[in-house]
């Protein structure tokens, strides 16, 4: 009797214990490369919500900008979107060269040199968020100037604005 | 002497214990029955990703589509996986090899591997290709995507090799 009850016992911790380990593993990290090490820009975020005012019935908010040791982020939401198709981004020879996107920026009066772009969306849609990172010497950020030129090939879609931190 | 039956209980006791500790998690995991859990669906969430070269000069585009389900059992399930690349027209005498693609959850898990391989296709082409069209169920929220590494001949990004990443929405 008392063995029988021991070895039911012993199987079911057994079975338990597997059963919840197995459900503790999913998810957990594996070998993957880590995006937060390609897309995410750490240091100092500034939220700053500014909407930029609408043109021509677009309207684009800057959401935040991240200033790190080597890089400056800047998070932006748009809307009223006019994207070119994908396939048709070369179609344009000034898109093809500069891209269909075009956003320069200088900090505290020198120019910002372009590292990574980021746009997603939904097909048909208008509404698009986006991610421009340039590359920064470090240091403290006293005024970010940006000048958008278009989004997606969206030409109607440009807008100046200034930051001070 | 004690009595029999007390002597029973006390011989009992301990694995009865154990019997019953390792009951309630195995019996829950085996009586747990995941609920329905209702879904939105969002069609062609895509991303556009733009390379640029240390000289600041704009080297292409990638596009990285895909549809999806959220769950509200917390998970998410993507298919339709559609990776693209747009070629700039002033990257002369630079050669590309595109390679490795992959699902990856932003937590470093890979959930799913898709290789996949495709030579340069020349200055200012444009192509893209379906990476993956069977569901594949992930954790919400873990934004993975495909990941392309890009080999550069004669020139190199200064940081990393160009990725592309899906960002939903």
């Amino acid at each position: 009797m008392r063995k029988i009850a021991l070895a039911i016992a012993v199987a079911m911790v057994v079975i338990g214990g597997v059963a919840a380990y197995a459900r503790s593993t999913q998810g957990q990290p594996g070998n993957g490369p880590s995006p937060q090490d390609r897309f995410g820009v750490q240091g100092a975020h500034h939220r700053v919500d500014r909407d930029l005012g609408p043109v021509d019935g677009r309207d684009l908010i800057v959401v935040d900008v991240v200033v790190g040791t080597d890089r400056i982020a800047v998070r932006y939401t748009a809307s009223g979107i006019q994207p070119v198709q994908f396939e048709h981004i070369n179609d344009n020879p000034v898109f093809a060269r500069e891209g269909p996107t075009f956003i320069t920026a200088d900090a505290d009066g020198k120019p910002l040199t372009r590292y990574d772009g980021t746009e997603s969306s939904v097909v048909g849609s208008s509404a698009i968020q986006g991610e421009i990172v340039f590359l920064w010497q470090g240091g403290q950020l006293h005024r970010l100037n940006i000048s958008i030129a278009r989004i997606m090939g969206d030409g109607h879609a440009h807008w100046t604005a200034t930051f001070d931190f | 002497m004690r009595h029999p039956a007390a002597r029973m209980a006390q011989i009992c006791r301990l694995p009865l214990t154990l019997f019953l500790a390792g009951l309630i998690p195995a019996a829950t995991l085996a009586l747990a029955t995941p609920a329905e859990a209702a879904a939105t669906y969002h069609p062609g969430a895509y991303s556009w990703h733009y390379v640029y070269l240390p000289d600041n000069s704009y080297q292409g585009a990638d596009l990285n589509q895909a549809d999806y389900y959220m769950w509200s059992d917390g998970t998410e399930s993507v298919s339709n996986m559609y990776a693209g690349i747009s070629r700039s027209s002033n990257n002369a005498g630079t050669t590309m090899i595109w390679s490795n693609a992959w699902l990856y959850n932003y937590d470093g898990t890979v959930p799913l591997y898709v290789y996949w391989a495709r030579n340069d296709c020349g200055l200012g082409c444009y192509w893209s290709q379906n990476m993956w069209s069977g569901w594949k169920t992930v954790q919400a929220q873990s934004h993975y995507g495909i990941t392309v590494h890009g080999i550069y001949g004669g020139c190199c990004r200064y940081y990393a090799e160009p990725t592309m990443g899906l960002w939903w929405p």
